[in-house]
């Protein structure tokens, strides 16, 4: 039996995940601390920048940690667990949003709502870029930008890429490498040498 | 690898690649110009990722809410489950439970402990009978002598005090006990003895002394006024 409280900062997931499951609140507030802020950011990537949905997922995932803590297997890297939990929750949106696309009016409102108020020149060329960048992810087909956005937005090595979506390795360095080709091209009018 | 690469995107312009790295990005970019565009693309990911995002202080509060309901009924079972498994864990043998110790403990304590404090009791009650005895005996005749068997009490410096006060017991004791020896036959000068005397454990009395059949008797000069006759007729 411990003698002492434990450091949750200093725990691996997995440890925590196990405290989880046995009621330990500090463990979950840690976790939390340590997922949520990413978890948040993959889902704004991911369902096109959609604040309320990518919280209402965020809120649904650790509910899902909460209420069903056995479903993670305590054999597997918690990381690529909660990644490809996430990864899953965006396919089934995919599919609910191409299921509306077919009723809707056909206005893309993904990009309705826009934040970039900038009045400096610069920072108008930072937004045109990041908008670019973003527009450029959106345009891949699902399979390459998943892929993209793992390895390079979430930073997951390519093991974990093809943990989280039970693909091998060699198929993730693929598909990546055809995202950064695809994405070059698009950025390309920000290309200094070609504006030269 | 992967790593090297992106390091190599974002901190080095075209023209400061060596030829060994320009031969490691060939697949990626063959020009300066596809470089430059890969690193348009790199930027564009270092900036999305430098974008950090926190949640709604309600979806946590929310959360907490969620986590209390589900848990606090499971944290009463959890305690006792804990304290049980303290005492009683799975993986260790039948035996090694501390429960199990413990039950084994109690019982031995249970099984001995009584015996321990009868024999206690007995032995008190012989002695307070026998010192009883021994009063009543002095009483009618006071006893200077004493007996003493080499075999039964061992004569130190240190123990002459603890000895002396188990005199009385020791002188009858022995009496008893040759009594047996000599077949219960009435011997009158051990009868008398054991009437009289008193046990010493040092050979020092200042009225004499007595060698016994296997013990020393030392006995006062007034009870034995025939003594003082021999001390005469001898000096």
């Amino acid at each position: 039996m411990r003698l002492t409280k434990p450091q949750y900062n200093s725990m691996t997931d997995e440890a925590l995940m196990r405290s989880v499951a046995s009621g330990e609140k500090r463990a979950f507030d840690e976790l939390y601390a340590r997922y949520s802020g990413p978890l948040l950011g993959y889902f704004m990537r991911m369902l096109w920048r959609d604040r309320e949905k990518s919280e209402d997922f965020v809120h649904d995932l650790f509910t899902k940690i909460i209420r069903n803590p056995d479903y993670f297997d305590l054999e597997r890297s918690f990381k690529t667990w909660v990644y490809s939990v996430a990864s899953n929750m965006c396919k089934n949106e995919y599919k609910k949003q191409e299921v509306r696309k077919n009723t809707h009016n056909g206005l893309d409102n993904h990009y309705a709502v826009s934040d970039t108020n900038a009045n400096v020149m610069g920072e108008v060329q930072d937004a045109f870029f990041r908008e670019a960048f973003e527009k450029g992810m959106e345009q891949l087909d699902e399979k390459h930008r998943e892929v993209f956005k793992l390895r390079h937005i979430e930073g997951l090595s390519v093991k974990e890429v093809a943990e989280v979506l039970n693909i091998n390795e060699g198929t993730v360095k693929s598909r990546v490498f055809y995202a950064i080709k695809y994405l070059s091209e698009e950025l390309k009018v920000f290309n200094p040498v070609e504006n030269r | 690898m992967e790593k090297e690469l992106t390091d190599l995107f974002n901190e080095k312009r075209y023209n400061d690649l060596s030829l060994e790295e320009k031969e490691q990005l060939t697949d990626l970019c063959a020009s300066e110009e596809e470089f430059e565009q890969m690193r348009q693309v790199f930027s564009a990911i270092q900036m999305s990722k430098d974008e950090t995002f926190h949640p709604k202080k309600e979806t946590k509060d929310s959360l907490d809410e969620l986590f209390a309901s589900v848990h606090a009924p499971q944290r009463k079972v959890f305690w006792m489950q804990t304290a049980w498994l303290l005492v009683y864990p799975e993986d260790k043998p039948f035996i090694r439970n501390p429960l199990v110790q413990f039950a084994a403990l109690g019982i031995l304590l249970l099984l001995t402990v009584p015996f321990l404090l009868q024999d206690n009791l007995v032995d008190q009650k012989s002695y307070t009978a026998k010192v009883e005895k021994n009063q009543k005996s002095s009483v009618t005749k006071p006893a200077e002598s004493s007996a003493i068997s080499d075999s039964v009490v061992e004569s130190t410096p240190t123990n002459t005090v603890n000895n002396r006060a188990s005199q009385p017991v020791l002188a009858s004791a022995l009496i008893e006990q040759m009594g047996q020896v000599s077949g219960q036959s009435n011997d009158t000068f051990f009868d008398e003895v054991a009437r009289t005397s008193t046990a010493v454990t040092e050979f020092a009395h200042p009225d004499g002394e007595f060698k016994g059949v296997a013990a020393a008797f030392s006995c006062s000069a007034l009870d034995q006024p025939g003594v003082l006759d021999l001390i005469t007729a001898t000096f």
